[in-house]
């Protein structure tokens, strides 16, 4: 019995470090953009414990769960921004090496960041954290709930796939190859980085297996067997020989249609599938190649020029890549873009005329696959996770405001009870000042830390570093 | 009163200046003082007499022995068992100052990637650090050492704290080793994550090259031969769990991700400084960490200072300021109230400066008063809680026979605002603290 007892303890215990808070709540009488389906008017979801149970004209409320009427508003899934470098602590890049895939944004979340309640605002219910750009393989991505208001570990959004961010042209060959004067010094060398990491790894995983066979042996019977010498556990060598296994997503910074044709063709060779292409301004050139290797896009609607590589650029690639069947997604890489991603879809809408509703898969379903959570959120379907904000009218529409956002049927995010500082954590030593000024636009971009880190050396020529701009 | 204490100073002159003959040093007795225990007991007119460094018998109405060199405290001193640090980087070389970035800054070497581990205070200690007498003045008697530096800045080895001639004090070796988020710039780890990979990327290194060299200690002839890995070996102890690590974290988020590794890792866990330490005692309790915890409290922040007479000021703030206001004085109490708190949740709970200057002991000190923390409380955090956490609950920390006579002699209870250190028993050698003595170092 008392085994039992400890054991429903320790299960309890268990439970409690990965549970995340879930809420009931029924919204009546909305016009309700399902996303997999028709947008339906009049009509009434039903959240219970975070999981949307019926959507249907004149529900039941049931006791003890509350109601919102929601007649003349639009409920639309949540919007879920694929490239974001919000709620980080302490260094978006390791910018020392070519190669980081060890690290991983899931140490580093900054459960107090007030842009993730900002981006609440916005009708956002779930990030990408990525690793910077500097370097070829950067570090492992966090898929996130933006639960504000919870410890990092219960914003992490369960059982999504583990993800890393590459970055292919400028970004690493300035940082390494011109900063450090180590390869990568050129796009051919990014390549070349990416095939002898990944032949390692494989070395590596197999050399560790063949350990891990004979240590299992020699444990089984160690008169019989000899122990085996020891290969170290190599946390680099694991999360490369996982991509190649399939098991990490890649998440790939780009530009130019070039290497992105280089980087499918790498992928093919070591049969690697199910990628995205981030920023990916020169897709469009490539947009059948994508679609036949079934690679995905994640772009902003219209930025560029911010550097020499991101000249050649058109507000039309949404549209292109949607047109050849690339599964594309709109994304902010700011915390102040993504605020507002419902008008970056709806650019998509004005520059190519794709419907209204591909354009709002491309800040909901889309991204939603692209981090492989798709069959959890991205639409309003029974049995999904209940993750939507209520607006005050069409999305798309440059006069909505999202009202109320709800992740996992919490309200995360309510203006009607929206107070001046929602900040979560005041310090002794902060000052009122540095609250209202911190968090602009390029604030928190892809290039983060790295000039700092650079900054000892390279202070003399600041200016030179600084004509960069920071994607 | 005065008369006594100048009495006293001259008296410990002249023992000090009488060579030593007898093959057995004579006893030294101070009587006639109030003693102060960690638990709080208080004994007015009692004595402590010590020999060759050790206390013989301490208490009211004790013999003093015949042979031994009495001192009369005059009924006015106050004596405690002196205060023990629990990490202090006093006689620590200095963190190095702007380095050219290598070849290869992903692939730094050990030491410019600030993973020393196998750094021992012993080995780079700095003797004219001022910081040392002023620790003597603020009473503390020994202290944890360790060097300053980054990730992984070096072991930590018990001094005892006698200003220029601490390097001679080594009292017990083999403590534990430092680990902080800190990082070395310019070099792989260059950032809190990277840290947390490299962590547990040393940890995986040290094990197999733990287990490489046992095998091939066995069986010679079967095995290539290990390398030899001072860093990693360093580490060992660790991973075998012979000693704790001194994780230095203040934020609970920072705290969490050292859980974290605790939980992936499975090592002994000793948390320092743990200034919000408070907000995840319940999770600090269940693991049973124990805590070397800061008082190196934010200053008060001004408005808190005025706010009785400061009320014209607060007419012209807005809604937002005020509530502003009302989080920053949370955050300040809470702060404060860090180790009351802790004490409260059944944490034993001791006290490291790393890093805070002894001389600002007494001030920050005053906060944790203000806030409810009483005198045998911090009398307990600075002694006995301290004391146990660094493996010498036998030997430091307590008045008591058998222990080792490092005691301060304060001019009133400890906790008084004026209280002043007026001599000091360091492993039996008793001197006097002078006001200007340990300032004008400081300054030198």
């Amino acid at each position: 019995m008392r085994y039992i007892l400890t054991l429903i303890l320790l299960l309890m215990v268990i439970h409690q470090g990965f549970a995340q808070t879930k809420g009931s709540v029924h919204i009546k009488n909305a016009t309700v953009i399902t996303v997999s389906g028709e947008t339906l008017e009049n009509t009434d979801v039903l959240v219970r414990d975070g999981v949307i149970r019926s959507i249907g004209a004149n529900l039941q409320t049931p006791t003890g769960v509350s109601s919102v009427d929601a007649s003349g508003k639009f409920l639309m899934p949540g919007i879920i921004d694929a490239h974001s470098h919000l709620a980080v602590t302490r260094g978006i890049n390791e910018s020392s090496h070519p190669v980081t895939a060890e690290v991983s944004m899931r140490d580093v979340i900054n459960a107090n960041d007030i842009g993730m309640y900002r981006a609440l605002a916005g009708g956002v219910t779930t990030i990408h954290v990525m690793h910077g750009s500097a370097n070829v393989i950067g570090g492992q991505g966090a898929t996130i709930k933006l639960h504000y208001g919870e410890t990092a570990e219960n914003m992490l959004f369960p059982d999504a796939p583990r993800t890393i961010k590459f970055a292919l042209g400028e970004n690493p060959t300035r940082v390494h190859g011109q900063g450090a004067g180590v390869q990568p010094r050129t796009r051919m060398g990014v390549e070349q980085v990416v095939r002898e990491y990944f032949d390692q790894a494989i070395e590596y995983r197999q050399k560790r297996n063949t350990y891990l066979a004979a240590k299992t042996a020699f444990d089984r019977n160690p008169r019989r067997a000899q122990a085996p010498q020891p290969v170290a556990k190599n946390l680099r060598m694991e999360v490369l020989a996982d991509i190649i296994d399939g098991n990490i997503l890649v998440h790939c910074h780009s530009y130019r249609s070039d290497e992105i044709l280089m980087l499918m063709r790498v992928f093919n060779d070591y049969g690697i599938k199910n990628y995205t292409f981030q920023h990916a301004n020169e897709a469009f050139k490539v947009a059948p190649e994508l679609a036949k290797n079934g690679a995905m896009t994640s772009i902003f609607s219209d930025w560029w020029a911010y550097k020499f590589e991101v000249y050649y650029s058109t507000a039309y690639n949404a549209a292109i890549l949607h047109n050849n069947g690339v599964i594309n997604s709109i994304n902010s890489d700011s915390p102040e873009l993504i605020r507002h991603l419902n008008h970056e879809a709806a650019k998509a809408v004005r520059y190519g005329g794709i419907s209204e509703l591909d354009a709002i898969k491309m800040i909901t379903l889309h991204p939603a696959i692209q981090l492989g959570v798709g069959d959890k959120v991205g639409s309003i379907e029974v049995g999904k996770q209940a993750d939507f904000a209520l607006w005050s009218t069409n999305p798309l529409s440059i006069y909505a405001i999202a009202e109320k956002t709800y992740v996992d049927g919490v309200l995360r995010f309510d203006r009607d009870n929206d107070a001046d500082d929602m900040r979560l954590s005041v310090t002794a030593s902060d000052s009122y000042d540095t609250f209202m000024t911190e968090a602009g636009r390029d604030h928190e971009a892809c290039m983060h830390d790295v000039f700092e880190f650079f900054s000892e050396e390279q202070s003399a020529n600041a200016g030179f570093w600084q004509q960069f701009m920071n994607r | 009163m005065k008369y006594t204490k100048y009495l006293l100073g001259l008296s410990l002159f002249v023992l000090g200046a009488i060579p030593m003959q007898a093959q057995t040093p004579p006893a030294q007795a101070l009587t006639n003082v109030t003693l102060h225990h960690a638990d709080g007991t208080v004994t007015p007119k009692a004595s402590i007499v010590w020999r060759n460094g050790i206390i013989e018998v301490v208490g009211a109405n004790i013999t003093v022995p015949f042979d031994a060199k009495v001192t009369d405290g005059g009924d006015s001193l106050h004596v405690y068992p002196g205060f023990l640090d629990g990490l202090a980087t006093f006689g620590s070389p200095d963190l190095p100052g702007q380095q050219p970035r290598p070849s290869r800054p992903g692939e730094p070497t050990y030491e410019r990637a600030g993973i020393q581990p196998e750094r021992l205070p012993s080995a780079v200690f700095k003797k004219d650090d001022a910081e040392l007498g002023q620790a003597n003045f603020a009473g503390f008697v020994a202290a944890a050492l360790a060097p300053r530096g980054f990730m992984l800045p070096g072991g930590v080895e018990v001094f005892h704290i006698n200003g220029a001639e601490t390097e001679n004090l080594l009292f017990k070796s083999d403590v534990a080793v430092v680990s902080q988020f800190v990082q070395s710039r310019g070099v792989y780890p260059s950032t809190l994550m990277s840290i947390m990979a490299r962590f547990r990327q040393l940890w995986f290194d040290a094990s197999a090259l733990q287990e490489h060299q046992k095998l091939y200690n066995a069986s010679p002839g079967r095995y290539d031969l290990p390398a030899r890995d001072a860093v990693l070996e360093a580490l060992f102890p660790l991973i075998n769990k012979e000693r704790p690590i001194y994780f230095v974290a203040d934020n609970k988020e920072d705290i969490r991700r050292i859980f974290n590794l605790q939980d992936e890792l499975d090592f002994q866990l000793v948390l320092v400084s743990a200034k919000e330490a408070y907000a995840v005692a319940d999770e600090i309790k269940r693991r049973n960490v124990r805590v070397l915890a800061s008082v190196n409290i934010t200053d008060k922040p001004d408005w808190i200072e005025k706010a009785d007479s400061d009320t014209t000021n607060v007419a012209s703030l807005s809604a937002e300021q005020m509530a502003f206001r009302e989080s920053q004085k949370a955050a300040w109490e809470a702060e404060r109230d860090n180790i009351k708190n802790l004490m409260a949740a059944g944490i034993p709970v001791g006290y490291a400066s790393n890093g805070f200057k002894p001389s600002d002991f007494r001030k920050k000190m005053g906060y944790l008063i203000e806030g409810g923390l009483t005198e045998v409380q911090l009398l307990k955090v600075l002694t006995t809680n301290t004391a146990d956490i660094l493996g010498v609950p036998s030997n430091l920390g307590q008045l008591r026979s058998g222990h080792i006579a490092s005691f301060a002699v304060f001019s009133s209870a400890f906790a008084e605002k004026d209280a002043r250190v007026t001599h000091l028993a360091v492993a039996g050698n008793i001197k006097e603290i002078t006001n200007a003595s340990p300032a004008r170092r400081g300054r030198r």
